[in-house]
């Protein structure tokens, strides 16, 4: 039983990682990164380079974070600048990205399957259980994600500008505050979380040039049903997150697969603005 | 039908002009085209329906691929379990639109209530060919999971009439799309599209609507799905999945959205292109498919047919010809000129020009 | 004027191409570069190119050379629906010679018998695929199982079994077999676990398989990704039961790093092979690939020797006449790194296997090994 809830809970700390990168962008701009999954994929082979050059893993992390930050400033000022009143557009034109980010992964990389060896193996002895230590660093690196960035958005002068680009753009920009650059920092930032997550996720699976597919989905909709604010998100990911690990579970691993997707809908149908507070 | 007469004629012109190249291409091309343009001319098909729900409709859909994905298996199942005979085919068929129906009457009811958005309709069709793949994994030797069910015997047709089979199929979809978009229904659909509170005001259902648009082009995805599988005795869970229906939307946008013939440009082009180049320079290929997505949602938004209509009528920006046409012209030729103009009330944005 | 010397500079040129080289044998190998057999796949590549390479120097088959022709078939259904398509009808190969994922084999079958190639399938699978068109020179489950069963029932004392495998033919099939030896032998099944050959999260079935109680676990996944994925999460999780891997070769096994230590494999090949063909076979990929060598394994190796098989059948045969060499191929015999091998019971090979434990340098021990074992009726005929 306590296998299920350490399974649930890790399983939503990853989620809460991947997706925070995507609220960011979608809290700010309105508009949806569907090359969130190129940008985690880059993440990814941040870290088998920097796994292959004999990096600490100290040094891989912030390696990957500016490797999506870069991309995601140079992507937000050559496209996604021209989308912004526009967000279905946006979602095609960056899946279009996504794809020319894939595909120049694969022209460096190649297509076949890499991995990457973890940091930290083995088991650690959680109150009577053998439980994975990788999994459980999860859980505490989605704690600090959380922690630094809440301290960014309240304490410094760059969350106070983007606070209040999401609360009012042209008041913002009557006031002053150049929502430009604002949009520039908060997608360059949200690329940079998602290369984060990708380089903590290659050690539990594998790097290949789609490996963020699959995550782009669930973080999606779980970015959709927390409506803009971290703290939902963190809830969605705890309550959906926590369905996925017992539908997998308890009934089909397959099935568990569509659980988030599904909730997703059906709370957004119900409450289209998600867990968020009105 | 706009245009009068001569119009008209030309229209029933060119449909018998293809439809003779059809009938009397294979046997000129060589056998390896003829297989790739047999699978594209279904893929078209399917590609029609995403550009009525998108192009016409104004509703962005990665869903067409489910629908195509349950012809797909609907065929191959029965075939598999009860093999292959009249019956067999009539009780696939009547699955196939049993299915589609009931599936798209579904997904629209979800999609299309009173007070959605065009992006919560375009989440829902997102998760609809997700799910339905996730079931074809979870269906263990019934659905073949990850093999997806190969091996059963399919319509004994020979490769040149499958192409013509395929041919006219498409042509008389792309007929009939056209007719109907370029009549009343069109107009409708339109208006649907570009401002949906209007319509309501003046009394139309938009839900129902925009419910049995989807059923319908359901329903020929479906059948494209159905004819896909049938040619190509094989039904893999790739033939459902959310990538398949972006890339029809890829087709669609590459080739020119609300147009019809976009579509069936679009799909062909990517299919034949992508079956000569993916052996040779598979990244390449991928690489242009992405560049040209973006170059055309940020500078081409009529693709390639708007961009061959624009060479055809030289660069003169006059655009009183196209009153007749759907497409609402782009913003710049706007009487007048706006830069970036919001009202904003408390967040709620009564104009912007989007 | 200009047209006039075109002409003749064709004409000249026209007349000129059969005093050039002959036209090239040309063998299609589909297979899956990208998806879940793309951590194999390159050794599979490396493997045809040496073979056609050393064949070419010593004056190519019936004075023709060969040239292989590659493609991707994305460890697929419809990937390979695809590559068959463009290998035989547009690329028109003489013989496809690879090693694929059961579905992609299976897609491809239709495609090879609508254009009557030969088809050489060189990776071991579940067993009972035929066609007229199909020969097969790895094992099959009859060959595979009991070895490790045995071994792990007599020395383990295992009595109860956990079986976790990739959705698909292959894993199906393979585990299916499995349930029903170890119940001959009266061992019990406690569960069988899958999931799609794309996945990649094991977490749910790992926690069942701890909380089950089984005294060992026997894994069939799809060659490649999945099995690295899986044996990485277990070792995470600090499961250290028996385990007996029915899918992985030593190349693979190499890039799981430490994870592979002490899993067990019933294979026809291990580098440790101690035979001469074997040891001038390993140095001549050595020196031909240098450090971009993937381990030779028990996926590449029979690729290798089925470029040979089928130059023996061509040359039995006297040409490439599609008929002659489906019969010479069920009488023609190698002599490779495997040992001596030929395709004629039922178009499947008996072979010699060898129980192996994974060692932490990623090489293999052998335990035992099992001469000529049948791979029984895999194709008996329709009476």
């Amino acid at each position: 039983m306590l296998t299920v809830v350490l399974d649930a809970v890790t399983t939503a700390a990853l989620l809460f990682i991947i997706s925070s990168g995507l609220l960011i962008v979608f809290g700010v701009m309105k508009i949806i990164n569907f090359a969130h999954a190129a940008f985690l994929t880059v993440g990814g082979y941040a870290a088998l380079v920097g796994a292959q050059l004999g990096l600490p893993w100290v040094l891989v992390l912030p390696l990957a974070f500016i490797a999506g930050g870069i991309c995601g400033a140079l992507s937000e000022a050559i496209i996604v600048r021209r989308l912004y009143q526009r967000p279905l557009d946006a979602i095609l034109a960056t899946w279009g990205l996504g794809i020319v980010i894939g595909q120049l992964i694969t022209l460096a990389f190649g297509r076949e399957v890499q991995f990457v060896q973890a940091p930290i193996t083995g088991t650690v002895a959680f109150a009577g259980l053998d439980y994975s230590a990788y999994r459980l660093v999860m859980v505490a690196a989605a704690v600090i994600v959380a922690v630094v960035f809440t301290g960014l958005l309240s304490g410094t002068r760059l969350g106070l500008s983007t606070r209040a680009v999401i609360m009012n753009e042209m008041l913002a920009q009557g006031l002053g505050v150049n929502s430009a650059r604002v949009r520039l920092a908060t997608f360059a930032v949200g690329s940079g979380l998602a290369a984060l997550s990708g380089a903590l996720i290659t050690p539990l699976s594998s790097v290949d040039p789609n490996m963020g597919l699959p995550w782009l989905i669930s973080a999606f909709m779980l970015v959709m049903v927390s409506g803009g604010s971290l703290l939902a998100l963190a809830v969605s990911c705890l309550v959906l997150g926590g369905c996925q690990v017992i539908v997998s579970t308890f009934v089909n691993p397959i099935l568990g697969g569509l659980t988030i997707a599904i909730l997703a809908a059906v709370v957004l149908r119900v409450r289209p603005k998600g867990f968020a507070r009105a | 039908m706009a245009g009068g007469f001569p119009a008209r004629l030309s229209f029933v012109a060119l449909v018998l002009v293809a439809a003779g190249l059809v009938v009397a291409a294979p046997s000129f091309l060589d056998t390896y085209l003829v297989n790739i343009l047999i699978r594209a001319f279904f893929v078209a098909m399917a590609a029609i329906t995403v550009d009525i729900m998108w192009g016409y409709c104004g509703t962005l859909t990665f869903g067409q691929s489910a629908f195509f994905g349950i012809g797909v298996y609907a065929l191959a199942i029965v075939f598999t379990e009860y093999g292959f005979g009249t019956w067999q085919a009539f009780a696939a068929l009547g699955a196939t639109l049993a299915v589609t129906a009931v599936v798209a009457a579904l997904t629209g009811w979800l999609s299309f209530y009173p007070g959605s958005t065009p992006l919560y309709a375009s989440i829902v069709s997102l998760v609809v060919p997700i799910v339905l793949v996730q079931i074809l994994y979870s269906g263990g030797t019934f659905t073949g999971s990850s093999s997806g069910l190969v091996g059963f015997e399919s319509f004994d047709l020979d490769l040149e009439n499958w192409f013509r089979l395929a041919g006219l199929g498409l042509i008389a979809v792309a007929v009939v799309a056209l007719i109907v978009m370029r009549s009343d229904t069109g107009r409708l659909l339109a208006a649907l599209r570009d401002n949906d509170a209007r319509c309501t005001y003046l009394g139309i259902d938009t839900s129902r609507i925009r419910i049995a648009v989807l059923t319908l082009t359901a329903l020929v995805a479906g059948l494209a799905g159905f004819g896909y599988a049938a040619f190509g005795a094989i039904a893999a869970p790739e033939n459902a999945s959310f990538t398949f229906g972006t890339r029809l939307i890829i087709m669609v946008a590459l080739g020119g959205r609300g147009t019809i013939v976009g579509a069936i440009v679009g799909a062909l082009s990517i299919e034949v292109a992508s079956a000569y180049l993916s052996g040779s320079f598979p990244y390449v290929w991928e690489l242009i498919i992405g560049v040209a997505l973006i170059a055309v949602i940020l500078a081409f938004p009529d693709g390639l047919v708007g961009v061959f209509r624009k060479l055809r009528r030289g660069l003169t920006g006059f655009r009183a010809a196209e009153a007749t046409h759907l497409r609402p012209p782009p913003l710049r030729s706007w009487p007048t000129r706006t830069a970036t103009w919001r009202s904003r009330f408390t967040g709620l944005a009564s104009i912007s020009a989007a | 004027m200009r047209s006039r010397l075109l002409l003749t500079s064709l004409a000249v040129a026209a007349a000129m191409v059969p005093a050039m080289a002959a036209d090239p044998i040309r063998i299609g190998v589909p297979v899956g570069l990208s998806g879940a057999n793309s951590v194999v796949a390159p050794s599979v590549v490396q493997s045809a190119e040496l073979a056609v390479e050393e064949i070419n120097a010593k004056g190519g088959v019936l004075g023709r050379p060969l040239a292989l022709d590659v493609a991707d078939d994305g460890s697929g259904a419809a990937g390979a629906q695809k590559a068959f398509d463009a290998l035989i009808f547009q690329k028109k190969v003489n013989v496809l010679i690879s090693m694929e994922t059961s579905a992609a084999r299976n897609a491809g079958l239709p495609i090879v018998a609508r254009g009557k190639t030969p088809f050489i399938y060189t990776s071991f699978y579940e067993g009972k695929s035929c066609s007229p068109y199909l020969y097969v020179n790895a094992w099959v489950p009859e060959q595979q199982v009991p070895p490790i069963v045995d071994y792990f029932n007599k020395e383990k004392k295992a009595k109860s079994y956990f079986l976790i495998g990739s959705d698909y033919a292959f894993g199906r099939g393979m585990l299916s077999f499995t349930k029903a030896y170890i119940q001959k032998i009266g061992g019990k099944v406690v569960d069988e676990q899958y999931l799609p050959m794309d996945g990649s999260d094991w977490t749910p079935i790992i926690s069942k398989l701890k909380a089950s109680g089984a005294d060992a676990i026997i894994t069939s996944t799809a060659g490649g990704a999945p099995n690295v994925t899986l044996t990485k999460q277990l070792r995470a999780a600090g499961v250290s039961l028996p385990y007996g891997n029915l899918a992985v070769d030593e190349g693979t096994a190499k890039s799981m790093g430490a994870d592979a230590t002490g899993i067990f494999i019933s294979a026809s090949y291990v580098t440790g092979i101690d035979t001469p063909a074997n040891k001038t076979f390993l140095a001549a990929m050595s020196k031909k690939f240098g450090s971009d060598l993937k381990t030779p394994n028990d996926l590449s190796v029979p690729e290798y020797e089925a470029v040979y098989a089928y130059k023996a059948a061509v040359e039995k045969a006297g040409g490439t006449d599609q008929a002659k060499v489906l019969k010479a191929l069920d009488e023609v015999s190698v002599d490779g790194p495997r040992g001596k091998i030929q395709m004629n019971k039922q178009h499947h090979a008996p072979l010699t296997m060898y129980l192996g434990e994974v060692q932490a340098d990623g090489g293999v021990k052998v335990i035992q090994s099992f001469p000529n074992v049948d791979p029984g009726a895999q194709c008996p005929p329709k009476s």
